[in-house]
């Protein structure tokens, strides 16, 4: 009688186990190239697009088989927290089946039984006794109880006198907290392209600087990653490296709306903590220059007539007209001051957008004590204020623009 | 473009990351291990250990 769906997996967990360990150990052998976009949702959420080209080694291909026709293909490995927009689409894009978390927990069983036979082969140890022993901690391992997971592989090095079980140690603890992304894959003998995608959350810290762990740098022979750059922002610095060794694997374009950066790592290499680092910038030409333009036109309306008009005898003669021209600011302050915007360019622009609102306010207020022809005191206060807060937000916004990036120039 | 009187060292990767805003990964890398059977003594090991379980700690 011919196996059930799900069946022929549990007789042959053993068997996908092995093939696949060997294409785990050398991920660069077989995948060719592996492609990341990072696009920017809002200043508190990404969405990562990874795309996977890969062939299957042919003297492996059929170790793989889960059934007549299909073959599961390791494709990554992903947190066993819940992930949030998960999809995984073939080169038609469409949607590829996975193995079930109960089927996944049996390759995994086998993988990391397989990873300590390896270690043991290594030294003169008995390896029924100790396959016996470990069995516990490979099921707390599966469970995901990685709870004094360090101390418990150290305590069965200790009672058997065993030399460090480093392999398996290294692929218990990533066994415990992520899942093999196992892929049911139809055509695995020729070349593939699988994607993936799914959304990540943070909080946002003042400074628009963002790192991007990428610790998939090292799994595939290239490495490609691309920062889909929100409008009217710019990326002023990209740059790949690793936190941990303090070192810079490649550099992207300056002032860029879509960096792209390469990477091909040495398949000995290792890295902590590699990461994509990316500086982000409001575009000069978006609100920046315009309201440095606003708030300046607004402080030379206000400061010079100040200094050296007699504003309490205006105000008895060409008051409401004075008004009037100031209030104008007003119509071209909220022409610059729209927000129909990325999340992250508005929560960048929001200091920007408070200081002409207020440099348009303090000029209202000055228009107003002067039309409704106000004590002297209170033109005086009004018309010091509006000259001091429209002096600062013109040069705040000037400064602020000066130092932005824009497409217009070249790099900073 | 550079502002006049305010030119600072430039920042070392890390100490640019530590003044970031960190945007974990889901995934992890393969850890790198020293294991270099080949296949073959892969799927040997693998049979003897599936015997070991099943047998309650004797191969055969």
């Amino acid at each position: 009688m011919a196996a059930w769906p799900g069946e022929e997996i549990e007789e042959r967990a053993a068997e996908i186990a092995a093939h696949a360990y060997v294409l785990l150990r050398q991920p660069s052998g077989w995948r060719h190239r592996r492609v990341e976009t990072i696009t920017v949702l809002s200043h508190e959420q990404v969405r990562r697009h990874v795309s996977v080209d890969f062939t299957v080694p042919e003297d492996v291909g059929d170790g793989l088989r889960v059934s007549a026709h299909e073959h599961a293909v390791p494709l990554a490995f992903l947190t066993k927290r819940p992930l949030v927009h998960f999809d995984l689409r073939n080169e038609e894009t469409h949607a590829i089946p996975l193995l079930t978390a109960e089927q996944n927990r049996m390759i995994g069983r086998e993988l990391l039984y397989q990873v300590l036979t390896g270690d043991l082969a290594a030294q003169d140890a008995d390896d029924g006794a100790v396959t016996l022993a470990a069995g516990p901690l490979v099921e707390a391992v599966l469970g995901e109880d990685e709870r004094r997971l360090e101390d418990r592989i150290a305590e069965l090095e200790a009672k058997y006198e065993l030399e460090p079980l480093s392999d398996f140690r290294a692929m218990a603890a990533v066994l415990s907290r992520y899942f093999i992304v196992w892929a049911v894959v139809r055509g695995v003998e020729r070349r593939r392209i699988f994607k993936f995608a799914y959304d990540e959350r943070y909080s946002q810290l003042p400074a628009f600087r963002y790192f991007y762990e990428a610790q998939g740098c090292t799994e595939a022979w290239s490495y490609h990653v691309e920062v889909a750059v929100p409008q009217d922002l710019r990326a002023r610095t990209t740059s790949l490296g690793d936190d941990a060794r303090d070192v810079v694997l490649a550099s992207g374009e300056r002032n860029s709306d879509r960096p792209a950066l390469y990477y091909s790592a040495d398949p000995a290499e290792e890295f902590e903590r590699p990461g994509l680092f990316v500086h982000y910038g409001a575009e000069r030409w978006r609100f920046l220059a315009p309201g440095a333009i606003v708030a300046a036109v607004i402080a030379l309306l206000v400061a010079p007539p100040l200094l050296f008009a007699d504003l309490h005898r205006l105000a008895g003669s060409a008051g409401p007209a004075i008004g009037l021209v100031l209030s104008t600011s007003a119509v071209f302050s909220v022409l610059v001051l729209r927000t129909d915007e990325h999340p992250l360019l508005r929560v960048m622009l929001l200091p920007y957008r408070l200081c002409l609102v207020a440099c348009t306010l303090a000029a209202l207020f000055a228009a107003a004590a002067l039309g409704f022809q106000a004590a002297p005191w209170v033109i005086d206060v009004t018309w010091t204020v509006a000259a001091i807060v429209s002096v600062a937000a013109a040069g705040i916004l000037s400064i602020a623009t000066v130092r932005a990036p824009s497409v217009r120039s070249g790099p900073a | 473009m550079r502002i006049p009187f305010l030119r600072r060292k430039p920042l070392t990767f890390s100490e640019e990351v530590a003044r970031s805003t960190i945007v974990p990964s889901r995934e992890a890398a393969m850890p790198r291990l020293r294991d270099t059977r080949t296949l073959e003594e892969i799927r040997a090991g693998a049979k003897r250990s599936r015997a070991i379980r099943a047998n309650g700690g004797s191969p055969s």
